[in-house]
């Protein structure tokens, strides 16, 4: 009898795997490569980033702090063709926690590849990149959506 | 005997409901709905665990802006080449990985040719040791340092693709966790350096640097944290960094007008002996001198 519980078990638990497939659209290829590396110019390479999504039945934020330092400019090249549904991208001279912080960048993921260069008067040590993620518009419960935003950044003094 | 009979219907059923799982797998897309092959055509390996919400510096930058700020050559101050089989654990290694690209980036921005090509050949070593030698098997990273040694520009630039590469390598076998701790070491001897010269010159353009640098510190403990295998070691470590943290905000008048703003002229000469010591005991522990 434990050995029948056991394997109705294991069934169960086929069964769960069978039913969710992953569908992964995040996009890290030389082509994508290659256009950040292009649009980096004339900035040295900094930092880089795959921020990675899954999408679920609830919306989600994702805020990624970026240190800055003195005296150097900033370039920052956003690709989001890896993403299957659009994510919102706002950029924030202090983190979510602090009431007084002021938006310094308005985006959404449609443009699918950008670059930003933060002014110098809104950035002191630190930036704040939120991502806005909606509810998955996937109604299919058995797919799992997931994606990811490319950030690479560069730095010129 | 019946539970041998229950045991192997149950076993049957189990591989009926597998076949009739792939038989029912949505094929309207195999390769988009396929995770495993989506994964090989991005690179892009998933993890069990989240990555950490923030950017690690580059550990070059930091090294630059050091030596604008006026920190010059210490002959012996870095860490000793030869030392590079000393290291015995992965953690050892890939804090001593840092340490040596740390001290590398400095012996390039001093034009120091010879030392340069020495501490390469000593991360290129622990970068072996450590699974990270695609660093230097994808192009002729080595070679073109070497043959550009004698030109800054190249060299420098040459650098920034290591670190580049270095980072992507990371990013894209989900290996967060492992630059963290090549950053903390890095971090611990651009400073072990840089607090060095600063208490024997009195530069106060390179103490307002270092007193930025302590805004790195609360992610770079975070970071260590982040180890999946965390074992005594690298808590003990984490411990040390988090006293220099301590003890530098505990400093009074230092903490400036927003979290990561400082005023480094609230530090006495006795507070830069002071944050000096801790961080040279925690380097001579890491680098084992």
């Amino acid at each position: 009898m434990r050995n029948l519980f056991l394997a109705l078990a294991l069934l169960c638990t086929a069964l769960s795997i069978q039913a969710q497939t992953v569908r992964n659209s995040c996009k890290w290829d030389e082509e994508v490569k290659k256009k950040c590396k292009r649009d980096l110019k004339p900035f040295h390479y900094y930092a880089f980033k795959i921020t990675k999504i899954t999408f679920n039945s609830k919306s989600q934020f994702k805020e990624v702090e970026v240190p800055l330092f003195h005296d150097a400019n900033y370039r920052f090249v956003f690709n989001t063709e890896g993403l299957h549904q659009d994510v919102k991208i706002e950029i924030y001279d202090k983190p979510a926690s602090n009431s007084s912080r002021r938006k310094v960048y308005d985006g959404t993921s449609h443009e699918r590849h950008f670059v930003y260069d933060p002014p110098k008067n809104a950035t002191h040590n630190r930036i704040y990149i939120d991502y806005i993620i909606p509810a998955s518009n996937n109604s299919d419960a058995n797919v799992i959506d997931k994606g990811c935003v490319i950030f690479y950044s560069g730095f010129k003094n | 005997m019946n539970k041998k009979v229950s045991s192997v219907l149950a076993i049957a059923v189990c591989v009926f409901a597998i076949s009739c799982g792939d038989s029912k797998a949505p094929d309207a897309n195999p390769v988009e709905d396929n995770e495993e092959a989506v994964v090989h055509e991005v690179e892009v390996i998933e993890g069990d665990f989240d990555e950490p919400e923030f950017i690690i510096p580059s550990a070059l930058q930091i090294s630059a802006m050091f030596k604008n700020s006026g920190l010059s050559y210490i002959d012996g101050i870095t860490n000793n080449p030869e030392k590079v089989s000393d290291y015995n654990s992965k953690f050892e290694k890939l804090l001593n990985f840092g340490v040596y690209s740390g001290d590398l980036f400095y012996c390039i921005l001093n034009d120091q040719s010879q030392m340069s090509i020495k501490y390469l050949k000593a991360v290129r070593q622990l970068a072996d040791e450590t699974r990270m030698s695609g660093i230097f098997n994808t192009g002729p990273l080595f070679e073109r340092f070497e043959t550009n040694i004698g030109n800054k520009d190249s060299v420098f630039n040459i650098m920034l693709e290591f670190q580049e590469k270095t980072d992507m390598l990371i990013a894209e076998n989900n290996e967060e966790h492992t630059a963290m701790v090549i950053f903390a070491g890095a971090w611990i001897e651009g400073m072990y350096i840089g607090l060095d010269a600063a208490n024997n010159s009195g530069n106060d353009n390179l103490k307002a640097r270092l007193a930025e640098q302590m805004g790195i510190v609360e992610n770079l403990i975070k970071g260590l944290q982040f180890q999946p295998n965390r074992s005594d070691e690298t808590a003990a470590i984490e411990g040390k960094y988090q006293a220099i943290l301590d003890y530098f905000l505990s400093i009074k008048g230092v903490k400036g007008a927003d979290k990561y703003s400082y005023d480094e002229t609230a530090l006495a000469d006795a507070d830069w002996k002071k944050l000096y010591e801790m961080v040279r005991d925690l380097r001579s522990e890491i680098t084992k001198s």
